[in-house]
């Protein structure tokens, strides 16, 4: 079992001691030899801390959260018990910070205390308490408690970025628990995912235009990422349901996951290789596939994954046919996989989403699909991209060039001469010229930009 | 428990009482049951009743549990795997809207009402349970219309493995550096070292002056997405066949070691399936056994995990299930139990036995006719039940089968039994019988509370020419509160007793007839009354000289 981090223990304890003091007070005289030794445990943890860093002690109180130096301290239900002291006198007076300075001393802090305590009957002595110079220790309001800059006027495109990316994070622990043999939780990963599904069934061109962006450097997480929401938006376009959406995005994790052990060649694989893997996969039957939730999910992703992989049309034979799941993640793939020009690794050089589009198109006009790429699945790919598909880098009538994210809203880049505006511009627009990107323009700041912020 | 002192909504907090008992009842008795029903629809009622007032019912959820308004409602219960837990996956709030229905109401006390579950050994490097899901992914899943929930999303606040750092760090850190990629800041750079984009070109096959349309595409026509919604829905039930295909070739490739945990791997599954009473992944499962078992390398194999997982003991998982079975799953139920053959079957009308009538047995009654099988050992085996409404079900559903030796005998046993209701039935079913057994079951109705019973009894006890009968009926003459018996009783009783004469008879009748008191002398006369009439029915000897020894004892 992990230890708890050194401020987690302080946040504890200086919580203990600070309601411990509030405490006392309503039983004992400020003299009392039962607050001056809490008093004294409080200045004793400041020195401990200032002493080892030289910074302060900041507890900050976020609703019924509390974070010490901006790390959240994981309290159990007696802390949440205890710190409803505190919390509900710094709510009363509208302060969500109290800061221990490095040098406190014990009177001042007993000054501080008795102070803070008579809040409750006079609220004007908390303005008294604000400055920090006075006794070593302040009690005052400030901006930005959380680091997470969860808030609301958070719009979506960024919040989408930022779950996006929190996705691909997530991911990536999921494929390295995977390489290792272990079955790892999917909680996290299903939290995120009903966000995004969230965001999908709000504006799903948001999300399209985030799949657009990634490339090989982003790695197998990126590309299982990309698949999933891809793989979503296509289910979603289908007119199923959002439980359906979130089962067809969590069939891709495992439908991936074999290609870890390929490590940098996880993109391009031989078909020789893809056998072995998926193979290994499903011949390991260890702890990863005890049985559990998903279990059969898993293995059907996998064997399916592994079949299309070695140009099986027909996985289960001529009588079963592969699962929808299946089918619409093999879609999602391999458009991810042409787009993001993947099978060349590092060298890749990223197409514009229309060409993909156009080839697929091609292909299945042809004939020439990959196994297991359906091409009703490919119709409705190609149906909800339609000619422009969100993240695509267009030139716009007027000459000046752009990223579409939300059709038919375009984030205007430049000018009309094709130099960069200080600050990108949300236009409307009804025709433009798709381009391929071109290399080095990073579309991240773009596909998570907003007017409002 | 109602804490604090802030201004109170009573309705709120009755409100929350009755949801508060419906999730407790729902964790004691695990959904199942009556009284998790009526909780829940309670709950249901004051949520309606306060909705008709106010415009939504809110409760916030905090660290010391549900509050409304500032007012805490519940304090956490000891094992912390209550509210507490829920606030600390994230849930917030939940508001309930106009427009909340009994259906919502019971979703939403399951949805509350479940643990967050931590399957065994699912730990991670730090020892914490590695989670499915929670609270708030189950509120997200159960896709309510008229509940809304907010949540953070406290799970950021853990720590996550960078295998680029090959070490754990804050999530929400980690995020807000690969965040950065977003960030304003790489605007300024464009503006110094952006690519030009003028030198952009359109793909192949797009003209350089080329444009097309930014239109937001139509929905599908409602054709395409009916036709998707049906793959999907018969893809989920086509899941175990895919799973026995790759089970199977699983098995075929697998070494030794590896078979058994293949083996296991299907038992375990099975067993959740069980402890689910999800009939149709059982029933798929096992028709995917019985085609594997037809292969000479899974017949051993397939023979074993039939043996520990669909053992009487192992059916028995099943019982709950079947208490709250849907009708209408009724014949998957019964398709799953007949693949395991007849101890499946025996094992499920054993299971069947203390149901009571209603919809349950309704529906096992349909399932049986439309598999064309008898529902002969399903009531045979409601005839063992210790309860008494399965019992008389069971009889009134065997009586047409009564010339069955099985079921006669079944009857007979019955006729034995303590309860009344249990034996009055048995009886009725036995009415053709002239075993000994069931003239004195018949006896004993004689002396049964039920005028009807005993009519029955009268009748069935004349009709018999066996000595019993005649004792039985003399028995009951004799006894004291027979001569309080209705007019239309005694004679009936008489009639009977005359039709089968011997010494007994004429000997009680004649005792009887002679009697004169002069306390209870009109119930004795009553009496003497209902004699002379059936003594005139028959033409004997004997019957026309205790008519004349009446005839001249009343002048």
């Amino acid at each position: 079992m992990r230890q708890p981090s050194p401020l987690q223990a302080k946040g504890n304890q200086l919580i203990a001691g600070v309601t411990g003091v509030l405490k006392a007070f309503e039983l004992y005289d400020a003299s009392n030899a039962t607050i001056t030794k809490l008093l004294k445990g409080i200045v004793a943890l400041v020195e401990d801390h200032g002493g080892q860093s030289g910074e302060s002690l900041r507890l900050q109180s976020d609703g019924e959260n509390f974070f010490l130096n901006q790390e959240l301290l994981r309290l159990d239900r007696q802390g949440f018990e205890r710190a409803k002291r505190l919390t509900d006198l710094m709510a009363s007076l509208r302060c969500n910070e109290l800061e221990f300075r490095a040098g406190l001393e014990l009177e001042a802090l007993r000054e501080f205390m008795v102070k803070l305590a008579k809040t409750a009957e006079d609220r004007e002595l908390a303005y008294e308490l604000e400055d920090g110079s006075i006794y070593g220790v302040s009690l005052r309001e400030v901006e930005g408690t959380t680091r997470q800059g969860r808030d609301n006027v958070e719009v979506r495109a960024e919040a989408g970025a930022r779950f996006y990316v929190t996705l691909q994070i997530l991911t990536a622990e999921y494929l390295a628990l995977k390489r290792k043999g272990k079955r790892p939780g999917m909680m996290a990963i299903r939290r995120t995912l009903q966000r995004l599904i969230d965001l999908i069934q709000l504006q799903r061109d948001t999300v399209l235009s985030l799949i657009h962006y990634g490339r090989y450097r982003h790695g197998l997480e990126g590309h299982t990422t990309r698949t999933a929401l891809l793989a979503g938006c296509i289910a979603h376009t289908m007119g199923l349901d959002r439980r359906w959406i979130n089962s067809v995005c969590l069939y891709t994790f495992p439908s991936t996951a074999p290609l870890a052990h390929l490590d940098e060649y996880w993109s391009s694989g031989t078909r020789g290789q893809i056998e072995e893997t998926y193979g290994r996969a499903l011949s390991s039957p260890g702890s990863s596939m005890s049985v559990g939730a998903g279990v059969v999910r898993d293995l059907i992703a996998q064997y399916e994954t592994g079949a299309f992989g070695q140009g099986k049309e027909e996985p289960y034979g001529p009588e079963l046919k592969a699962s929808l799941a299946g089918r619409i993640v093999a879609v999602a793939a391999t458009y991810d996989s042409m787009r993001g020009n993947l099978i060349e690794g590092e060298r890749c050089r990223p197409i514009s989403p229309k060409e993909v589009l156009m080839s697929l198109d091609q292909m299945m006009q042809s004939g020439r699909l990959a196994a297991g790429i359906d091409k009703d699945i490919v119709g409705v790919l190609l149906h909800m991209m339609g000619n422009m598909p969100p993240g695509s880098v267009v030139r716009l009538e007027n000459g000046a060039f752009g990223i579409v994210r939300e059709r038919p809203d375009v984030v205007q880049l430049t000018d009309t001469f094709g130099r960069y505006l200080q600050r990108p511009r949300i236009s409307r627009v009804k025709k433009g010229t798709p381009l391929s990107p071109p290399l080095g323009l990073d579309m991240g700041p773009a596909l998570a930009w907003s007017d409002e912020g | 428990m109602v804490l604090g002192s802030s201004s109170r909504d009573s309705g709120a907090e009755t409100c929350f009482a009755s949801l508060d008992k419906a999730i407790k009842t729902h964790r004691l008795y695990d959904g199942r049951g009556e009284l998790c029903e009526n909780t829940a629809s309670q709950f249901y009622n004051q949520a309606r009743e306060y909705l008709d007032k106010k415009p939504e019912l809110a409760f916030q959820v905090s660290g010391q549990g549900f509050k409304h308004g500032d007012r805490v409602l519940s304090a956490e219960d000891r094992s912390g795997q209550g509210y507490f837990q829920m606030f600390k996956d994230g849930l917030r709030q939940i508001s309930i809207l106009p427009g909340f229905n009994p259906e919502e109401a019971k979703k939403l006390v399951r949805v509350l009402a479940t643990r967050n579950q931590v399957q065994k050994g699912q730990t991670n490097e730090d020892g914490e349970p590695e989670l499915e899901e929670d609270t708030v992914t189950r509120i997200w899943d159960a896709n309510f219309k008229s509940v809304r929930y907010d949540a953070i999303d406290s799970f950021v606040e853990g720590d996550v493995y960078v295998p680029e750092l090959d070490k754990k760090v804050s999530l929400a850190q980690w995020v807000n550096t690969k965040m950065e990629a977003y960030g304003e800041e790489k605007i300024d750079e464009w503006q110094r070292i952006g690519p030009p984009l003028k030198s952009a070109s359109p793909p192949p096959g797009i003209p350089q002056r080329g444009l097309l349309g930014l239109d937001v595409p139509s929905p599908l026509p409602s054709g395409g997405i009916h036709n998707f919604r049906e793959q999907y829905e018969g893809d989920l039930g086509s899941q175990m066949e895919r799973f026995s295909v790759i089970w199977g070739e699983m098995v075929e490739k697998a070494s030794e070691e590896q078979t058994k945990a293949l083996m296991q791997m299907m038992i375990g599954l099975i067993n959740e399936w069980m402890d689910e009473g999800n009939w149709s992944g059982l029933l798929r499962t096992f028709l995917v056994l019985r085609k594997l078992s037809a292969k000479p390398n899974f017949k051993n194999m397939v023979s074993m995990i039939v043996q520990a997982s669909a053992s009487q003991t192992a059916l028995q998982r099943l019982k709950p299930h079947l208490e709250e079975l849907h009708p209408r799953s009724a014949r998957l139920a019964l398709r799953f139990h007949l693949l395991l053959g007849r101890p499946g079957l025996e094992a499920l009308c054993r299971m069947l036995a203390d149901i009571p009538p209603g919809p349950v047995i309704d529906g096992f009654e349909a399932a049986f006719s439309a598999e064309k099988v008898n529902a002969m050992g399903l009531y045979l085996s409601r005839l063992r039940s210790r309860e008494i409404m399965p019992v008389v079900h069971g009889i009134r559903k065997l009586a047409p089968m009564a010339k069955n030796p099985m079921v006669l005998k079944a009857l007979r046993t019955s006729v034995q039994r303590e309860e009344r209701e249990i034996r009055n039935s048995a009886l009725l079913a036995l009415r053709e019988d002239t075993d000994g057994s069931t003239l004195t079951g018949w006896g004993r109705a004689l002396f049964d509370q039920d005028v009807k019973v005993r009519a029955s009894a009268i009748r069935a006890l004349a009709r018999t020419p066996h000595a019993i009968g005649r004792s039985a009926l003399l028995e009951r003459i004799r006894d004291k509160g027979f001569r309080s018996l209705e007019d239309t009783e005694l004679a009936a009783v008489f009639k009977a007793v005359v039709r089968m004469p011997n010494d007994d008879v004429w000997i009680t009748l004649e005792e009887l007839l002679g009697k004169n008191r002069v306390f209870g002398g009109k119930n004795i006369r009553g009496v003497q009354h209902a004699i002379r009439e059936a003594l005139a029915t028959v033409d004997l000897p004997e019957s026309r000289r205790l008519l004349g020894a009446g005839e001249k004892g009343t002048t």
